[in-house]
């Protein structure tokens, strides 16, 4: 390749950015109210500028309250779920690493029968699933310090062990659950969906997704090097283990903090990091923002189909598993060598 | 630029992996490490660059004691070179090189411009600046070996340990790779390596080490201790070593290989 052939990674980060921009106003016009572009642009500048409204004031609380943070909570989720798969790979040094693998989604879902189970409120829900969500990992990253030998390898063998235990959990939880209203909500749950988003849901994972994202962006030149693995990334200078703990619990952060609103979305945070890194290569310092950016894009597509192609929603994590695997087959057949 | 290694002594789950090593390596030396299969070389390279810790003894350099140092001041003195390798994931050389450049630069930095200066020195030092935006799971065996040569230089670091830096290597990359390492020690460098054939030791070190049992088993130039009794004392294999070129160089040659002939 000649040098000046090469994709400028600055560029494709410019032009994702101008992508997520274009899809996000687009996405706002959508759906069973329709908002055209004029309306859109008044709505919008009548907070800072006054306009005499031309459009009727029901669309204008149904743009506030649920189009933009629901909008919000998929740009968000989305992000997030990307992210968080790209440090567990990078870590890992393992293509096939997803948010999930410590977890986080089958506390989160034990959190969450637990709490519908007990009538709570949506909020609570959330509450409830974040909770269990770290806990989950939490006690994966526990059992595996306990092991002597490699530390990477005892910490996926515990996770699918602490996975398999919440997901009992969960199933016990259903079949106490009463099979009219619980249950379903249960089930409805883990099929995961931005339907319910509000305002709450924003400022209560707004907060933490912050939190867990900055180390992710500070620390993301240090996740490049962990990649050749624990020897080479100490010869470098990395302080692996520290580094490794650091990525570990900001990324259980963003994805519980994720899943917790928006129910098992899977897939996205499997898919995202592969598509990104054909995109701008495997180097994490363009490789997060171009996840992040991605990531937003992709999970704002598929919930505009979610929710305007049928007259009753699909969730979104059926959606997502109908694209994500196929999309997987088709990476691994033929271009396996790419993945 | 030293290295000194005393009276190091190493268990894994109780079982003595090394006992009692000591030695010492100046600036522009190549050290080679013999000895069979599973005698401890990797363990004594992971002491050396601070993986393990929990040893008895001495492994200091520069008369510093390793133990004492963060792992990004150790990497700013000591450089590892591994066995060629493929990643899991896909990176250029470019990329690949500028990892050396974490030491030098602070915790929560990316490589910029300056990084890419030293990075692409390096590969020119070693001859593969056209390889820059190659791919590097994507080659040889012995242009890998380079790339990861080039990484350890990017690092700066005058001490090179390499982990049998030819295995898997045809003979040409294998020459390639260890005349570019020899012409390293002109520079200023230090260079312990692992090696299996001692051939190589007796061409291109300037000490040699052999361990036994995890102990250091004879240490000196090559020509006064690489011997046939050692060889066979090391690998359990009868050698005839000859003399060639008015004793400039030596050669090992299997006594089966000649009743064979």
């Amino acid at each position: 390749m000649k040098k000046n052939t090469r994709k400028s990674p600055k560029r494709v980060l410019i032009v994702l950015g101008l992508l997520l921009l274009l899809v996000a106003l687009f996405s706002l016009t959508l759906g069973r109210y329709p908002i055209s572009l004029n309306e859109l642009v008044g709505i919008i500048s009548s907070q800072v500028i006054f306009i005499k409204p031309f459009w009727d004031e029901k669309m204008e609380i149904i743009f506030w309250n649920v189009r933009l943070p629901r909008i919000i909570l998929a740009i968000l989720v989305g992000s997030c779920l990307s992210v968080a798969g790209a440090c567990f790979q990078g870590i890992f040094q393992n293509p096939m690493a997803s948010p999930d693998i410590l977890g986080a989604s089958t506390g989160a879902a034990f959190g969450a029968a637990l709490a519908i189970l007990n009538h709570a409120s949506k909020a609570m829900i959330s509450v409830s699933a974040f909770f269990f969500s770290i806990l989950c990992v939490g006690i994966v990253y526990l059992v595996s310090q306990k092991s002597m030998g490699n530390k990477i390898l005892a910490l996926v063998l515990s996770g699918i062990m602490v996975s398999s235990l919440f997901n009992a959990g969960t199933s016990f939880l259903k079949l106490a659950a009463d099979p009219m209203d619980e249950l379903p909500a249960i089930t409805y749950w883990m099929m995961g969906s931005l339907s319910g988003a509000s305002v709450k849901d924003i400022r209560f994972v707004f907060p933490l997704m912050c939190i867990g994202i900055f180390p992710i962006i500070l620390l993301r030149w240090k996740i490049t090097v962990i990649t050749m693995g624990e020897e080479e990334a100490r010869a470098m200078g990395v302080n692996t283990g520290l580094v490794r703990l650091i990525i570990i619990i900001s990324a259980t952060l963003i994805t519980a903090a994720s899943v917790s609103v928006s129910g098992m979305i899977g897939w996205v945070g499997l898919v995202i990091p592969h598509l990104s890194r054909r995109l701008i290569g495997s180097n994490y310092k363009y490789l997060i923002p171009a996840t992040i950016l991605f990531g937003a894009i992709f999970l704002l597509i598929v919930d505009n189909v979610s929710r305007n192609v049928l007259t009753s929603e699909i969730p979104i994590g059926i959606l997502t598993a109908f694209i994500g695997a196929p999309f997987f087959l088709y990476l691994l057949s033929g271009r396996g060598d790419k993945l | 630029m030293s290295i000194s290694v005393e009276h190091l002594n190493f268990s894994y789950c109780d079982r003595p992996v090394l006992e009692d090593v000591s030695f010492r390596a100046v600036c522009g030396e190549v050290v080679c490490i013999i000895g069979p299969n599973g005698v401890g070389k990797s363990t004594l390279f992971r002491c050396i660059l601070g993986i393990i810790n929990n040893y008895s003894g001495i492994a200091k350099i520069n008369e510093i004691e390793i133990k004492t140092l963060k792992p990004k001041q150790l990497a700013r003195l000591i450089a590892y070179i591994p066995q060629s390798h493929t990643p899991a994931f896909h990176y250029s050389v470019l990329d690949m090189t500028l990892m050396g450049t974490t030491a030098q630069m602070s915790a929560f930095a990316t490589p910029r411009k300056q990084e890419i200066i030293v990075a692409e020195e390096a590969l020119k030092i070693l001859d593969i600046y056209h390889l820059r935006d190659r791919d590097f799971t994507k080659m040889s065996g012995g242009e890998r070996q380079l790339v990861l040569i080039a990484r350890a230089l990017a690092q700066q670091a005058k001490v090179l340990i390499m982990d049998e830096p030819t295995a898997n290597l045809d003979y040409g990359n294998q020459i390639l790779v260890l005349e570019q390492v020899k012409h390293l020690t002109s520079k200023g460098y230090t260079i312990i390596q692992s090696t299996h054939q001692p051939e190589q030791a007796l061409y291109y070190a300037d000490y040699v080490i052999a361990l036994k049992d995890g102990r250091v088993y004879a240490a000196g130039k090559p020509h006064d201790v690489m011997d046939e009794e050692l060889i066979f004392n090391l690998y359990g294999v009868r050698v005839k070593i000859q003399s060639l070129f008015d004793d400039k160089i030596r050669m090992c040659i299997p006594e089966d290989v000649l009743l064979h002939r």
